[in-house]
């Protein structure tokens, strides 16, 4: 199983992809927006965790494109954010065909149990 | 306002002549008509004169013919218009004078009176005559034309009376005539005069009222120009300050939002590795010891309070700001009150807490389910702490429509109570309850710890819907906290509620 985790936090990323390498599911970062939703378009990902307040190219922003392009349905992002979001925003973006939410902090439990739930429903 | 006093005076003045001028115009007509009159009196009086003169003559005449008839025929009934004559003549003469003026009178009426009282006489004395001697004695004397002289005369006379009234008549007439047409023209004149006056009066007055008018826009229009500007001008600097603040209530919020993602960020991986060292997967199967488990689980219960203190710092700092931002709907009690407990019953359950609810009323109140939820919570944990655990221990969470006098508020309020049957709070130290970093207990042997800031928080919350939070003092064993809430939306309360999205994180 493979994970894209776009997370500008070095340290959270870290974290991240050692919990899940440890569960054995592969994962790779980038903290670049752009790079992001590159590899999201060629690449095949079960999961992608999506940080909404990374620099310059956002969460948002890539949430944006995804939506035009109609990738938010093939695709399964969960919405990856600390608090400074609304639940308005949030809502919307669910409703968008974004398929979960993961508050930071982050529960390691949480975490695991949402990344599993597209490796059985997905591919394989 | 001196013009229009001007515009008076020209106005007074242009009246004052046409009044004049009417005046005038009518005291002439009244001479005219005066004059009118005046004629036809004398125009009456010359023909009656007139007539009473040709009577006279007619009178004198009828005396003439009866004497001539007596004579000739000597008989007595032929006299009876003489002695008619003779009876009215001199009261006719006398009639006469009166209407007569004094110097006709004078020139005429005396000598007119002195032929016919001769004629009369040679009347009467022919008539004698043949009375007495008959027809033969008196022819004589008829032939003499003593008579037809005198008749002559007298005709004459009056003929000059009639001549000389009617003379003084038509000069009369012909003089009031001229006088007339002189008024008439006048009168013409005079109207002619007012009208033109009038007109221009009336020309001038609307040309200064216009004026006045013009004077008066201008000045309005000026007025009008220069209240622009300054309503510009204030609108300039309103925009500035608008600007400022905005600048400044933006910067606030950025900072809001970079501390609390600064304070947030750390606790991740610290978060998460703590987990991940309980996971055996992680730890490549090999299981932790004992110590190392506690040594972990210290380290997870530690990093839970520093989220706790750090969202409840968060959530302090952004009520001082103002900056708190709550998502208002209208909020089924019952459900969120279930809820509340809900989340709150392992850990009851765990210190064989009773808690319970007791709902009186059905329906909604107006807040923000997640910050209330947050409140319930709050007051429900402090219980827990300060219950006993021995089983005995006893929360509940009520709700109930408001009394007029707990809280004193006009609109539909809600009244909220958690009471347990705990240690209780000190009345003397209540009101301080709510203060920043207040703690019931503190010191060395503290019991129960806290952060000292959620009732803080709750009051905030609760404040910003309109709402009073307090102790209740009424309450014997244990401790009670009542807040109320209200029913409906309050459009004049709700300074620092603002209806559009909540910043929800406080986990």
């Amino acid at each position: 199983m493979k994970v894209l985790l776009i997370e500008d936090n070095k340290d959270i990323a870290d974290m991240v992809r050692l919990c899940l390498e440890s569960e054995n599911i592969v994962c790779e970062t980038t903290g670049d927006g752009k790079v992001g939703l590159q590899w999201i378009k060629e690449d095949k990902f079960d999961a992608i965790l999506l940080d909404l307040a990374i620099p310059e190219f956002s969460g948002f922003d890539i949430f944006r494109e995804l939506k035009k392009e109609n990738l938010l349905q093939s695709n399964n992002v969960l919405i990856f954010t600390a608090s400074s979001v609304t639940d308005q925003e949030l809502k919307e973006m669910l409703s968008s065909g974004a398929k979960g939410v993961l508050r930071k902090p982050l529960s390691i439990d949480d975490l695991i149990e949402a990344v599993e739930k597209f490796h059985q429903n997905g591919n394989n | 306002m001196k013009k229009i006093i001007s515009i008076d005076r020209v106005t007074v003045l242009a009246i004052a002549i046409s009044l004049t001028t009417l005046l005038f115009v009518g005291y002439l007509s009244y001479v005219n008509i005066t004059k009118f009159i005046q004629e036809n009196a004398l125009a009456d009086r010359t023909n009656l004169i007139i007539q009473k003169v040709i009577h006279l003559a007619s009178t004198v005449s009828d005396a003439e013919t009866g004497q001539r008839g007596f004579i000739i025929t000597g008989k007595a009934n032929y006299l009876n218009p003489y002695y008619n004559a003779v009876r009215d003549i001199h009261s006719q003469l006398q009639d006469l004078a009166m209407f007569i003026p004094s110097n006709i009178i004078k020139e005429n009426l005396k000598p007119l009176t002195n032929l016919i009282d001769s004629k009369f006489n040679e009347l009467s004395r022919t008539i004698s005559l043949r009375q007495s001697h008959g027809i033969n004695a008196v022819l004589p004397i008829i032939q003499s034309d003593r008579g037809k002289i005198l008749m002559d005369k007298i005709r004459t006379t009056i003929d000059n009376i009639q001549n000389q009234e009617n003379n003084s008549l038509s000069s009369e007439s012909l003089r009031l005539q001229v006088d007339s047409r002189t008024i008439i023209d006048t009168i013409i004149i005079a109207i002619l005069v007012t009208s033109v006056i009038t007109g221009l009066s009336m020309f001038a007055i609307n040309r200064r009222i216009h004026r006045h008018h013009l004077d008066t826009q201008r000045s309005l229009q000026m007025e009008v120009k220069k209240r622009t500007e300054e309503l510009l001008n204030a609108n300039n600097q309103l925009l500035l300050a608008n600007t400022a603040l905005v600048t400044t209530e933006r910067a606030k919020e950025e900072f809001i939002s970079m501390i609390s993602h600064e304070l947030k960020t750390p606790l991740v991986p610290l978060k998460g590795y703590a987990e991940m060292l309980l996971r055996p997967k992680f730890m490549g199967g090999a299981e932790v010891t004992e110590r190392q488990k506690n040594a972990i689980d210290a380290m997870n219960r530690s990093i839970e309070k520093l989220q706790a203190l750090v969202d409840d710092v968060m959530d302090v700092y952004k009520l001082d700001m103002g900056k708190l931002k709550f998502s208002i709907t209208d909020t089924d009690i019952t459900k969120m009150i279930n809820e509340a407990i809900l989340e709150l019953r392992p850990l009851t359950l765990n210190k064989k807490i009773d808690l319970v609810t007791d709902i009186e009323v059905n329906g909604t109140v107006f807040c923000d389910p997640n910050r209330i939820d947050q409140v319930l919570s709050n007051l429900i944990k402090n219980s827990i702490d300060f219950v006993p655990d021995n089983g005995n221990g006893k929360i509940i969470v009520r709700a109930q429509k408001e009394d007029y006098n707990d809280s004193g508020n006009n609109t539909n309020m809600i009244l909220f109570t958690v009471e347990d049957n705990g240690i209780g709070i000190n009345p003397e130290k209540a009101d301080k309850l709510f203060q920043k970093f207040y703690q019931i207990d503190t010191g060395p042997t503290r019991k129960h710890a806290g952060t000292g800031l959620g009732l803080v928080i709750c009051r905030g919350i609760i404040d910003a819907h309109g709402g009073k939070i307090w102790v209740d003092n009424n309450c014997k064993t244990g401790a009670a906290i009542k807040f109320t809430l209200p029913v409906r939306g309050q459009e004049d309360k709700g300074k620092r509620v603002q209806t559009h999205e909540s910043i929800v994180d406080r986990r």
